[in-house]
């Protein structure tokens, strides 16, 4: 008898085996037809539309981009000091819970919820932005800041203040790691803030659905251009020095005219919110369960299943993306032509997935496809950027094998720890997107939010929240058990 | 006035490391002493001297063995360190961005005695290892304390400037306590030197009793224990 394989290999095989086999299984249960009687006549429309994009309607153009760009740096900053703050206080069990839960609604799940309070106002699209990432900033601030090896009790003298000692101790050595995170939050940031104009606030996604919806596709095919524009040339325009300069300009700009009506605000948290058989007074028992079981059965369940479906499946595809594209961008397997690789690769990165799937189902119509690939192709595009990047810090000696030997022998073992890593973590990120793009019409729990907001259900829209928060939630800290397990919880961040 | 001793270890067990102890350590350190500690590496040191800080924290300088400087600020900003507990946190904060004029004289005089004035606003990472540890001097020295005590605070700079930097720091504090490796500096620039074995104190009195048989036996033999 052979002795057993008792390798770290062997396991990460068999993490993969059950990942493929969950993944196939989603592929056969969820529904990936297409639908379109003529998706060829549509593509050639859109690339079209690419091709020759029409940019001559300045004035909104230009507005658009400005709203666009102000929602995200005002809300991304005060979510960065929030997150400062809370990221003192992470070590709190309550603290870690509270950001937990904030960064587990999505900002599009924000944005409908200020809209019932707020309207279409400035306070609608900077609180959406701000409240969730001030909970992802919590969270990773305190990640970076407690891998501090400054020692302030030893090097400052006794009676130094806690705060100064921070502020020239912690904070101080890790700045240029918390700058960069700040950064790329930054361009996650606008995708956000171009996709709140899908619900209707002044940003490039409003002009953008408009146009398509109008079948004016030079007109989307110029603004879909800007949008992938923005955030490729960030890096030129993002000065650190003129982030005061362009913080002002931004808070001038917003339109922040729509009045507040309070009775709105008032009506939304004393009435709206409150489960329907609690309203009237005469509370009975029997009513409650019996909305509650009815929601629960009618749409949190057959909300969570879709949504599950749609994130396992679109993660096995994630993982095959991930892993055929990395080579493409690594020095040691095609020597120059990494230059192309990483090119496409950071296309892929900046491509918004929600408005991808957008335009996808417009040439695929409603099905699940749609959503699949555009999540793969995002987060596929980022995890093979992760990978390439890493593979550049592996030593090579001299009488190394190449090619394909390189490959399979050396850089992918090595690679296949973070990729796994990666992966999971990136799960997360795909199920609280999958559940977003409901709103789009495939049947996630999105889907039957967005439907009890537009019924005026707002009570049932809040519970659904709710449930895909606890839903995000536990697989969150399944994920991070796993990792934990697995010794690969640190994760480099982007 | 009496001079009650500052450091007191009366038959202490210090653990280091995941095992290793010091066991029954017993010593006492006055005002106005030079104190070399010295032994082989991983001999417990460096644990000795934070057991030692944490008796006079108030009125001790600690320069730690690795620098413990922040790589992306200037010389100026680390070295400002040592006072941050002179002034409001907001004084603090906008002397993060802008100096002040104050500080910026007295820390440039500083840097002049260590040959850092030129790499005033040079930021650490750009500096070399002796620049760095002159740097981390600078901070201890830039606290005014009574007491300094360095964990191989001169390891990286060459022995002539190691020993003006010893005399510098000698002038500026009443007491100094310094874990060293060069045996030679220890020798000819210490009134006392300590020495440790594996397990405790194999030698500890007067620099001039400290013969190169005791020496050889100090760092071949680190387990027998001579007694003064």
């Amino acid at each position: 008898m052979n002795a057993s394989t008792r390798t770290t290999a062997a396991r990460y095989r068999n993490i993969t085996l059950v990942l493929a086999i969950f993944g196939l299984l989603a592929f056969a249960l969820a529904d990936i037809e297409i639908s379109h009687h003529d998706p060829y006549t549509a593509l050639q429309n859109i690339l079209h539309g690419l091709i020759q994009p029409d940019l001559s309607h300045t004035e909104y153009l230009l507005s658009a981009l400005a709203n666009t760009i102000s929602f995200a740096l005002v809300g991304l900053s005060i979510a960065a000091l929030m997150g400062l703050l809370l990221s003192h206080y992470h070590r709190h069990p309550m603290v870690a819970h509270f950001c937990a839960f904030i960064r587990s609604i999505h900002e599009l799940f924000w944005a409908l919820i200020f809209l019932q309070m707020f309207g279409l106002s400035a306070i609608t699209g900077i609180l959406a932005i701000a409240i969730p990432y001030s909970g992802i900033f919590g969270r990773v601030f305190n990640d970076i800041l407690s891998r501090s090896t400054m020692a302030p009790k030893v090097v400052f003298a006794q009676s130094t203040s806690k705060l100064s000692a921070w502020l020239y101790g912690p904070l101080a050595q890790c700045w240029p790691v918390l700058l960069r995170y700040t950064r790329y939050r930054f361009e996650c940031a606008l995708r956000s803030a171009t996709v709140l104009g899908f619900i209707g606030l002044p940003t490039l996604g409003y002009y953008l659905e408009t146009a398509f919806s109008q079948g004016d596709y030079q007109q989307a095919g110029g603004l879909l251009l800007l949008s992938f524009g923005l955030i490729a040339s960030i890096k030129w325009w993002l000065k650190t020095y003129l982030i005061p300069v362009y913080l002002i300009a931004a808070l001038c700009y917003l339109p922040w005219q729509t009045p507040l009506q309070w009775q709105y605000l008032w009506r939304f948290v004393s009435q709206d919110i409150v489960p329907q058989p609690l309203r009237d007074g005469d509370f009975q028992l029997e009513q409650l369960s019996n909305w509650l079981l009815e929601i629960v059965s009618g749409q949190i369940l057959p909300g969570i299943w879709a949504t599950l479906l749609l994130s396992v499946a679109a993660l096995l595809l994630t993982a095959l993306l991930a892993l055929s594209l990395w080579p493409l961008a690594s020095r040691a397997l095609v020597g120059h032509g990494q230059i192309l690789g990483h090119a496409l690769l950071i296309v892929l990165r900046t491509t918004p997935e929600f408005v991808i799937t957008f335009i996808l189902m417009l040439l695929l119509g409603p099905s699940m496809l749609p959503a699949i690939l555009a999540l793969a192709l995002h987060n596929g595009g980022i995890i093979a950027y992760l990978l390439a990047r890493t593979s550049e810090q592996i030593k090579l000696g001299s009488d190394q094998p190449s090619g394909i030997n390189l490959w399979s022998y050396q850089l992918q073992p090595q690679l296949y720890p973070s990729f796994i890593a990666w992966l999971f973590y990136r799960f997360e990120v795909i199920l609280r997107e999958s559940a977003i793009l409901g709103m789009l019409g495939v049947t996630t729990l999105g889907f039957y939010i967005d439907s009890a907001f537009e019924a005026l259900h707002f009570d049932v829209a809040l519970l659904l929240i709710l449930a895909t928060a606890a839903v995000n939630m536990a697989v969150n800290s399944g994920s991070l058990r796993l990792r934990r397990s697995l010794n690969i919880d640190k994760l480099e961040l982007l | 006035m009496t001079d009650a001793p500052l450091f007191t270890l009366v038959e202490q067990s210090i653990a280091f490391k995941a095992h290793q102890v010091l066991s029954n350590i017993s010593l006492e350190i006055r005002r106005g002493e030079t104190v070399a500690i010295i032994g082989v590496s991983g001999c417990g040191k460096s644990s000795l001297l934070k057991v030692l800080f944490e008796q006079q924290r108030q009125q001790s300088a600690f320069c730690p063995q690795r620098p413990m400087l922040v790589d992306s600020l200037s010389v100026y900003h680390n070295i400002y360190m040592g006072q941050l507990q002179q002034h409001h946190f907001v004084y603090n904060l906008i002397n993060l961005m802008r100096p002040f004029a104050a500080p910026k004289a007295e820390i440039r005089q500083i840097s002049q005695l260590l040959g850092l004035e030129s790499k005033l606003f040079t930021s650490i990472d750009q500096l070399s290892g002796g620049q760095q540890q002159r740097t981390a001097i600078a901070r201890a020295l830039y606290q005014q304390q009574a007491i300094f005590l360095g964990d191989e605070p001169l390891s990286s700079v060459d022995p002539v400037q190691a020993s003006a930097l010893l005399t510098l720091i000698k002038s500026r504090h009443h007491t100094v306590v310094i874990a060293l490796h060069n045996k030679q500096m220890a020798l000819n620039e210490f009134d006392r030197i300590i020495a440790l074995g594996n397990t405790g104190i194999l030698f500890d009195g007067p620099a001039a009793q400290l013969n190169d048989e005791l020496l050889e036996v100090i760092y071949q033999q680190p387990d027998a224990i001579i007694n003064q």
